[in-house]
C-alpha cells in the first residue's frame, strides 16, 4: 500500500492538531502533558501563585513555626515559620532550571559526538569518541558530583556542571546507534556520492531523522535529572540556603518525622508529581512517534 | 568513431566472505555505452547487475578491471573522484520510499545537488528545485511537501529530478519502476525517454522486466552469476536470442496479447533454484540449469565471441 | 457442466474510519467462484484487492466495517459466530502473502510452523492424531509443492531457504490442510521471473490435482492472463469488468481495462502508452457516478450522475460502464 498518497501536507496548525489527536488517544499522556504545563507555569509565575512569596528568602516568623497544614498554610510551615507551599512553588524554579540547563548543554553536545562517531564508524574519530563516551559512562553522576563538590564549593552551578559532564554520554550512545543505521539509508549514500561534506550529512540528513527518539529521551530525562538534582541537594550539594530546594527541604524535614510530617511529605510529593508528569509525557511521545512511523 | 561515455573492461568486484573465500558478485564484465544510448542490463537476483551499477557510480571499489569514463580511467579513484565526475555519473535507486530523506522537503532535497554542483550547469539548464520539478512533469506545489505526501511514482520522479540536477552524462537506473504500478510506470518511463532526448543522456537501465526492456533499451546485455552471457541490439536480442539462458528467460515472460505469445521462444522451464554467487559452479556457471549442457560446459568457462555485427555470446554452443 | 458455487460475494461494502472522516473503499463488490476455478483479481495499488481478501476472511483492521454478504458454501462469513469463523479459517480458507519472508516466523523451524497449522486444522475438524501423523502430513505437503529433500526443509529455519522455497512452504501449509479456497495476494511479485513461473505453475497443478479454488490478486496483467480462468478488473474499490480471461484480454471493453493494457510494455516493441491521466480516486469523497469517470476519455454526463452496474457484454463477460449499452 505504498503507492497511496497521504494527504499529510497541511499547515503547521493542521499538523499540530493531528499530533494532538494521536497523543490524546492515550489518556495518561494527556495527564502528563497537563502536569508539565502546570509545573512550568507555576515556576514562571511563582511570585504570583505563592501566597507568601517572601518566604522563599530570608524571612523568619517564629510565631508561626511548625504549623500543620491549614487553610492559611496549605502545606504547613517549617521550623523558621516559612510557608512550605510557597517554598515548594519557588523551589520549582531551581528544579526546572537544573533540568533545562543540564539537558540544553548535554543533548546537543552528546548528539553531535554520537553522530560523528557513528558516521565515521571504524575510523580514528569513532574510536576516540567511543572511548571517551565509555569513560564518562562508567562514572556514576552522583559520585562525580560529590567529587566536584569536594573540589569546588557546593552550589547550584557546580551541581549542574557535575551532572552535565556525565549526561551527554547517553545521547552520544543513542545518536551513535542511529547514525550507524542511517549510514545505510539510500538518501545518505546519495548525498555521499554527490560529494556532500560530513557536516551536511550529519546535520542536514541524519539529525532530522534522530529527533524523535532524542525528544522522547529528553522528556523522560527531565524526571531523572530532577531526581538526581534533588539527591544532590539532599546531601547539601545543590542550591544553598536560604534559597528553597526540594531535596534540601526533605533532608531538613527528616529529623522532624513523624510529628511534623508535612515538612518532608509535601516536598517529596512535589518531586514525585514532577517526575511522573515528565515520564507520562515522555511515554506519550514514544508511543506517538512509533505509531507515526507505522503510518 | 565516437568515444563511449562509459566503457567497462573485465570489471570485477569480489566481496570477502568467511573462511577466506569470496563472493564473486561481478566477475569480468565488459560493455560500452555511447552518448544518448540506453543499455539495458537484465538478470535475476544474484546476477550482479546492481553491483555493476554501484561500482560504476563509486559506491564500491573495483577489485579488478577498468572503468573508463569518456576515455578517462576512473577505476582507481573510488571515493576520491573529482566533484565534476561525481556530477556526471548519477544513480537512481530502486526503492522510491527510501531514496528520499523523509524529514526534508522536496525543495531541500533538490537544492542539495544544485548547490554542490553549481558550476556544472550551462545557461538554460534548470537551476532551481521548481524548474527541476517541471522538467520531470511534477507541479511546483510539491516543492514544500515531504516525501510521505507523495505517491511512489511521484517519489521516483523526484529521484530522477535529483539525478539530472547536476547535468550528468550517464544515469544508472537500478530497477527504477519495479515497485510501481503499470500505469505509473508508463508515466515515469515516458518522462525518462523525454529527458534522454532533450539532454542526450546515456542510461544504464537495469531491470528484470524483459518486456519493459524491449521498449526502452537500444541494446541489451544479460547477466548470470557475475558474467555477461549475451549482448545485442534490442531487436536482435529478442528476435534471435542465442544464449540458452536468454531463451529460458524470454520463454517465461508473462505476456498480455496473442501476438506476443507468438514471439516468445519455445518454453524452457528452469530446473532447480538460482545458485547464489557464493557457490559458483565450475566451468560455465550456467551449466547446472542449461538444457543443452555438454561435457565441455562442465569444465571450461566459455569466452565472449562476436557472432554477428555487435551481437556477442558467451557459450560453447557457438564456435 | 455445473460446478458447485463455492463463494458468492454480494454487494460487499467496506468502510474505514480515519482522522479525515469515513473512507468508502469497497463499493458494492460482487462476484462468485465455483469449485476448482482460478479467479484473478487485477488492479493497481489502492484499488481494494487486499481489502477484499481481508474482508473475505474477516480480518479487517479495527477501524474498518464491512457490509454485504459473503456466502461461503451458503454460509455468510459476515454473520458467522467467532467459533464458526475460526473454524472456517482453520479448515476452509487460507491466504498466502506477497512477501514470504515476513509470512514465516524466523525463530521457529519450518517443521514446527507447518505442524502447528496442521494441528489446529485437525483439532478444528475433531480428528484424533498423533505427532507422527502430523509430521507425515507435513512431509507429504512439502513434497507436493515440489520442494527437494523435505526432511531437510522440515528441520531448517526460514532464513536458510530462498524466497521461492519460502513461498512454496506457505503454499504447503494450505495444501497440507486440504483447504478448499486459497487467496493468493501477489504471490510471485517479490520473486525472480523464473521462480515466479515455477510458483504459478505449481498453483495451476494443485488446482488440477486437488480441485482447490484460487483467487489470485495481482497488479500484473501478464501473470493473470496465464494463470486464471476468469478475471475481475478492479478500480477504486469497484469491479469494472469481469469475464473469462482469454476473451476479456482479447476483447477488453472498459476504458480502464483498455488503458491499463495499453500501458503494459509489449514484446512487440511498439512503445508504451503515456499512462492514465488524473489520479487515483479519493475514497473520502468518491464521485456519485462512475468512479473512473474523472480519468475516462469516453464519458458523458450520464457517467457523472449514475453509477454503472455490471451488465452482460458478451458470453459471461460483464462490464460496468454506461457505454456498454451502446
Amino acid at each position: 500500500m505504498n503507492d497511496k498518497r497521504r494527504d499529510n501536507f497541511g499547515s503547521f496548525s493542521d499538523k499540530t492538531r493531528r499530533a494532538w489527536y494521536r497523543l490524546s488517544k492515550n489518556k495518561l499522556s494527556v495527564v502528563g502533558f497537563v502536569g508539565v504545563i502546570v509545573i512550568v507555569l507555576a515556576a514562571i509565575f511563582a511570585p504570583l501563585i505563592a501566597p507568601y512569596p517572601t518566604h522563599a528568602g530570608k524571612v523568619v516568623d517564629f510565631l508561626n513555626a511548625n504549623q500543620p497544614p491549614s487553610l492559611a498554610h496549605l502545606c504547613g510551615t517549617d521550623p523558621m515559620g516559612r510557608d512550605v507551599f510557597s517554598r515548594i512553588v519557588f523551589a520549582l524554579r531551581s528544579t526546572l532550571l537544573m533540568g533545562i540547563i543540564v539537558l540544553s548543554i548535554s543533548v546537543p553536545f552528546g548528539t553531535t559526538m554520537g553522530l560523528m562517531a557513528g558516521y565515521f564508524q571504524g575510523s580514528l574519530i569513532d574510536s576516540l569518541i567511543t572511548r571517551l563516551t565509555d569513560v564518562f559512562l562508567a562514572v556514576p553522576p552522583l559520585i562525580l558530583a560529590l567529587a566536584v563538590a569536594a573540589l569546588l564549593k557546593p552550589s547550584l552551578m557546580n551541581a549542574m556542571l557535575a551532572i552535565t559532564i556525565t549526561w551527554w554520554t547517553w545521547y552520544a550512545r543513542l545518536a551513535y546507534g542511529m547514525a550507524v543505521t542511517l549510514n545505510r539509508e539510500y538518501y545518505v549514500r546519495s548525498a555521499q556520492l554527490l560529494g556532500a561534506s560530513w557536516m551536511h550529512i550529519i546535520f542536514k540528513e541524519m539529525l532530522p531523522n534522530c529527533l524523535s527518539p532524542i525528544l522522547t529521551k529528553m522528556t523522560l530525562d527531565m524526571g531523572i535529572v530532577i531526581m538526581t538534582a534533588a539527591a544532590l541537594s539532599f546531601v547539601g550539594l545543590g542550591e544553598q540556603p536560604p534559597a528553597p530546594a526540594l531535596g534540601t527541604m526533605i533532608s531538613d524535614g527528616v529529623k522532624y518525622m513523624p510529628d511534623q510530617w508535612w515538612l518532608t511529605i509535601f516536598p517529596a510529593l512535589a518531586i514525585m508529581i514532577i517526575v511522573l508528569s515528565f515520564n507520562l509525557l515522555g511515554d506519550g511521545f514514544r508511543d506517538l512517534f512509533s505509531t507515526e512511523e507505522k503510518q | 568513431m565516437d568515444i563511449p561515455i562509459l566503457k567497462l573492461s573485465m570489471l570485477k568486484k569480489y566481496f570477502p566472505y568467511k573462511k577466506g573465500s569470496f563472493v564473486k558478485a561481478v566477475d569480468g564484465v565488459s560493455l560500452e555505452i555511447f552518448r544518448g544510448e540506453t543499455l539495458g542490463l537484465v538478470g535475476e537476483s544474484g546476477s550482479g547487475k546492481s553491483t555493476v551499477a554501484y561500482t560504476v557510480v563509486g559506491m564500491y571499489e573495483p577489485t579488478n578491471g577498468q572503468i573508463l569514463y569518456n576515455d578517462q580511467d576512473i577505476s582507481s579513484l573510488y571515493k576520491f573522484r573529482s566533484n565534476e565526475i561525481k556530477g556526471k555519473i548519477r544513480i537512481v535507486f530502486q526503492d522510491p520510499n527510501s531514496s528520499l530523506n523523509p524529514r526534508r522537503t522536496i525543495r531541500q532535497i533538490l537544492f542539495t545537488p544544485l548547490k554542490l554542483h553549481k558550476n556544472d550547469r550551462y545557461k538554460g539548464f534548470p537551476a532551481s528545485p521548481e524548474a527541476l520539478l517541471e522538467e520531470v512533469g511534477l507541479s511546483s506545489i510539491y516543492a514544500y511537501r515531504f516525501s510521505r505526501s507523495l505517491s511512489g511514482g511521484e517519489r521516483q520522479l523526484v529521484a530522477i529530478a535529483h539525478a539530472i540536477a547536476t547535468n550528468p552524462d550517464l544515469v544508472l537506473l537500478d530497477e527504477p519502476t519495479s515497485a510501481l504500478d503499470v500505469s505509473i510506470q508508463a508515466k515515469v518511463i515516458n518522462r525518462l525517454m523525454d529527458l534522454q532526448n532533450r539532454y542526450k543522456l546515456s542510461y544504464l537501465f537495469i531491470t528484470h522486466d524483459l518486456s519493459l526492456m524491449r521498449n526502452v533499451a537500444h541494446r541489451v546485455a544479460i547477466m548470470y552469476l557475475g558474467k555477461i552471457c549475451e549482448i545485442a541490439q534490442t531487436k536482435e536480442f529478442f528476435e534471435k536470442p542465442l544464449h540458452p539462458y536468454t531463451q529460458m528467460l524470454l520463454s517465461s515472460i508473462p505476456v498480455v496479447t496473442d501476438e506476443e505469445e507468438q514471439l516468445k521462444p519455445k518454453k524452457i522451464t528452469s530446473r532447480g533454484e538460482i545458485p547464489s554467487p557464493v557457490n559458483i559452479p565450475p566451468g560455465c556457471s550456467f551449466h547446472l540449469r542449461c538444457p543443452f549442457v555438454t561435457d565441455q560446459c562442465k569444465k571450461l568457462d566459455p569466452d565472449m565471441k562476436e557472432l554477428e555485427a555487435r551481437h556477442y555470446v558467451r557459450c560453447h554452443l557457438y564456435k | 457442466m455445473n460446478k458447485e458455487v463455492l463463494l458468492e460475494v454480494k454487494d460487499l461494502n467496506v468502510y474505514y474510519r480515519v482522522y479525515e472522516g469515513l473512507l468508502h473503499v469497497l463499493n458494492d463488490v460482487s462476484f462468485s467462484l465455483v469449485e476448482g476455478e482460478r479467479l484473478g483479481l487485477v488492479g493497481e495499488t489502492g484499488c481494494g484487492k487486499t481489502t477484499t481478501f481481508r474482508a473475505l476472511l474477516r480480518v479487517l483492521d479495527s477501524n474498518a466495517s464491512s457490509r454485504g454478504d459473503i456466502l461461503y458454501k451458503g454460509r455468510n462469513v459476515n454473520k458467522m459466530s467467532q467459533t464458526e469463523l475460526l473454524n472456517t479459517r482453520r479448515t476452509e480458507m487460507s491466504m498466502i502473502f506477497q512477501d514470504p519472508t515476513s509470512s514465516l516466523n524466523p525463530v521457529f523451524k519450518v517443521g514446527e510452523q507447518i505442524s502447528s497449522v496442521i494441528r489446529a486444522n485437525l483439532q478444528a475438524k475433531g480428528i484424533n492424531y498423533s505427532e507422527n501423523d502430523i509430521k507425515n502430513i507435513a512431509l507429504k505437503a512439502l513434497s507436493d509443492v515440489l520442494l527437494p529433500d523435505p526432511e531437510r526443509i522440515f528441520e531448517s529455519y526460514p532464513f536458510q531457504l530462498s524466497g521461492g522455497m519460502r513461498q512454496r512452504i506457505c503454499i504447503a501449509m494450505s495444501v497440507a490442510t486440504e483447504r478448499k479456497l486459497l487467496l493468493a495476494d501477489e504471490p510471485g511479485t517479490s520473486l525472480d521471473v523464473t521462480i515466479q513461473a515455477q510458483i504459478l505453475g505449481l498453483l495451476n497443478n494443485l488446482v488440477k490435482t486437488t480441485g482447490m479454488s484460487v483467487i489470485l490478486a495481482t497488479h500484473s496483467l501478464g501473470v493473470v492472463r496465464e494463470t486464471t480462468d476468469r478475471v475481475c478488473i478492479m478500480y477504486g474499490g469497484e469491479i469494472v469488468e469481469i469475464g473469462p480471461t482469454r476473451s476479456l484480454f482479447a476483447n477488453p471493453f472498459h476504458p480502464y481495462t483498455r488503458a491499463l493494457l495499453a500501458c503494459v510494455p509489449k514484446l512487440t516493441g511498439e512503445g508504451i502508452a503515456e499512462g492514465i491521466p488524473g489520479e487515483m480516486v479519493s475514497y473520502l469523497n468518491p464521485p456519485k457516478g462512475c468512479r473512473f469517470q474523472p480519468r475516462c476519455s469516453f464519458c458523458n454526463e450520464d457517467c457523472n450522475r449514475t453509477k454503472p452496474k455490471l451488465t452482460l457484454y458478451e458470453d459471461d463477460h460483464y462490464v460496468a460502464c454506461h457505454k456498454a449499452d451502446l
